[in-house]
């Protein structure tokens, strides 16, 4: 639930609580307020009938409203009741508000009894209650509106700022730059993030340099432990089993510095180093890498078959292109069978790079993982693949593998 | 010829300047930025070979001051360092190769006559062996002044064996050699031992003698029988 409805849920609910509580309230004083006032009016006009009598003059009353009686002596009083009446016209029962007095005024006792229908006061109560509550009402409905309009503007450069952090990626190198809010709660949040993210820039950087260093570093003692090794090789006194020891130790230095060489190639794409980017065309670069594996190909007895139905030219960099293409075609060569086959299908969008192989692939999710090999005593370093995921990944392509016997194919899916 | 081998990794340095001293070239030794600099403005070189990562500088900035003497000296640049962008700038500022370490030995000293040659250092464009003659300017082989038609891989292998005469050379610093790092040979040797073979064949076959002889499980070595 987002923050401003579970705000608003809660805003109305107490508003709904407070309107009820205050409704009553409102409806209990105004009533007593009202009650009042009739009870004032009704002593009133009772003393001012008690005054027109003792002055002489003649009082003219109406049923129920005023009634006056003589009676036997009696003590004064005044006494303010309720009373109900048969409505003769409407044959209904109506409630009065009465107030009897019995006074004495020049020798003679009177009773005044002086009512007043309390419909209309009970009316005007209820039409000011409802007046009141629907101001209330209006009230929290404006409320309600603004705080909305006004919180929506409030956490606009909230959300903006976490689309922002949402699409922080360590990737694409920039480091976040967060909106200023003039929220202090915000901008604290927000001055940790940015403190944090450029915390992992800076970490991440120093991984990547240093990755990169050490894989550079590597190479020089590898250039000299190789250097001595292949001057060593034109001593006419070595025996057979030093050269063959020679021999050994020369193709893995040889090994560990290919190793070496695509894992800073791995570091390389990942850093984004490539990026000069111009049209290609994948159908020359293809023919191209044909012609480049031409011997290879024809060594191992395999034939070529390739469809071009149209020619893809990307805007991309012409180092990560040879680099996939060569990579597949590769693969395709070092796990092909004697006399085999490869298919090269190039659509609007994709390439397909099929070859016969051997048995099918034990783990083929793990086919693009570095290091993994689906014969593990060959000589290849094993990264040829996790390049060419890698490369995909920084283009925004997919890659996938598919076997239907005895071809195993890859796709290079372009425009996703 | 004279090179200057400007490395600061003291152990390259002299395995290096061993390997080439013993390949019949003068070597001087510079162990870093200073020295080298001095060496460039006093003698004059044919081909310096320079790790462009020392401590004292950066070997770029050699490149340069050699361009700004005029010197004629080929320049080969050695270094760590894959990276691209050194290589595009290093030979924009006018070095003539460049090689990744850890590189072959014989693979140095091809680059080297190639070099030597490109610059026309040696007076000569042939080759010479024996009977053999190799025309580096018309890329063609005679022997016995018979013309022999050679593949392109063919040639190269050739030119690699008498560029590296006498020494034992192994498939992979052949394969290296012929196809360079893009195509990864691990199990595919068997494809050198093809191009040996043809090649032995028409050597044999326009009266040569078969001067390529398989050291067992190592490689190929190019002597005198």
């Amino acid at each position: 639930m987002k923050l401003l409805s579970k705000l608003n849920l809660r805003y109305i609910t107490y508003s709904l609580m407070v309107m009820v509580v205050s409704g009553i309230l409102i409806y209990v004083s105004i009533s007593k307020v009202v009650n009042k006032q009739i009870d004032e009016k009704l002593a009133d006009i009772s003393v001012r009938i008690g005054e027109k009598i003792s002055g002489g003059g003649k009082v003219d009353w109406l049923l129920p409203f005023v009634d006056i009686s003589e009676i036997k002596n009696s003590a004064e009083s005044s006494v303010l009741s309720d009373t109900i009446i048969l409505n003769r016209n409407e044959k209904e029962q109506e409630v009065f508000r009465q107030i009897t007095v019995i006074k004495k005024i020049n020798q003679t006792c009177y009773k005044i009894i002086v009512r007043e229908s309390k419909i209309e006061s009970e009316d005007l109560i209820e039409t000011l209650a409802d007046i009141t509550l629907l101001a209330i009402l209006f009230l929290t409905g404006t409320l309600i509106f603004v705080n909305r309009k006004v919180a929506k503007s409030i956490w606009t450069p909230f959300y903006k700022n976490l689309k922002k952090i949402e699409g922080f990626s360590l990737q694409n190198n920039s480091s976040l730059a967060l909106e200023q809010t003039g929220i202090t709660e915000f901008d604290a949040l927000n001055n940790s993030v940015t403190k944090l993210t450029s915390q992992i820039i800076t970490d991440f950087e120093n991984l990547k340099q240093f990755s990169e260093d050490a894989s550079h570093e590597i190479q020089t003692p590898l250039a000299i432990i190789s250097a001595k090794m292949e001057s060593m090789l034109n001593d006419p006194e070595l025996t057979g089993l030093q050269l063959e020891n020679i021999r050994i130790i020369l193709a893995s230095v040889h090994r560990l510095s290919k190793l070496n060489k695509e894992l800073l190639l791995l570091i390389k794409i990942e850093n984004n180093q490539f990026i000069a980017s111009e049209k290609i065309s994948l159908k020359k670069t293809v023919q191209e890498k044909l012609v480049e594996f031409q011997e290879l190909i024809e060594l191992r007895g395999i034939s070529t078959e390739v469809q071009f139905t149209s020619d893809i030219t990307n805007e991309s960099n012409p180092i990560l292109i040879e680099l996939l293409i060569n990579n597949l075609i590769s693969n395709s060569i070092n796990h092909n069978v004697q006399g085999g086959m490869i298919r090269i299908v190039q659509s609007e969008n994709s390439l397909e790079i099929w070859n016969t192989g051997r048995a099918t692939i034990e783990h083929p999710e793990r086919l693009f993982s570095r290091f993994y090999k689906e014969n593990p005593s060959s000589n290849s370093v094993g990264l040829g693949l996790a390049i060419v995921a890698k490369i995909c990944e920084v283009q925004g392509w997919k890659i996938s593998y598919s076997f239907f016997k005895p071809l195993h194919g890859f796709r290079v899916l372009f425009e996703t | 010829m004279k090179i200057l081998i400007i490395e600061d990794e003291a152990e390259l340095l002299d395995v290096i300047s061993n390997y080439l001293a013993e390949a019949g070239y003068t070597c001087e030794k510079a162990n870093g930025f200073q020295v080298a600099l001095e060496k460039i403005s006093i003698y004059e070189y044919d081909i310096i070979l320079l790790d462009i990562t020392l401590p004292d500088g950066n070997g770029l900035e050699l490149i340069q001051t050699i361009k700004k003497m005029n010197l004629r000296s080929g320049v080969i640049i050695i270094s760590a360092k894959n990276s691209l962008d050194d290589k595009i700038s290093g030979l924009d500022l006018g070095a003539d190769d460049y090689m990744t370490k850890p590189f072959q030995l014989s693979e140095l000293n091809s680059r080297i006559k190639a070099v030597l040659r490109r610059r026309r250092f040696e007076g000569t464009d042939i080759i010479r062996f024996n009977e053999i003659e190799l025309d580096t300017e018309n890329r063609t082989v005679t022997i016995q002044n018979n013309p022999v038609v050679l593949t392109r891989k063919e040639y190269d292998l050739l030119m690699f064996f008498l560029v590296n005469k006498s020494r034992l050379l192994t498939k992979e610093s052949i394969a290296e050699h012929l196809w360079g790092d893009n195509i990864d040979l691990a199990d595919n040797f068997d494809f050198i031992y093809t191009h040996i073979n043809n090649l032995r064949k028409k050597i044999l076959m326009n009266g040569g003698n078969d001067y390529i002889k398989t050291v067992y499980g190592m490689g190929y070595k190019f002597m005198e029988q």
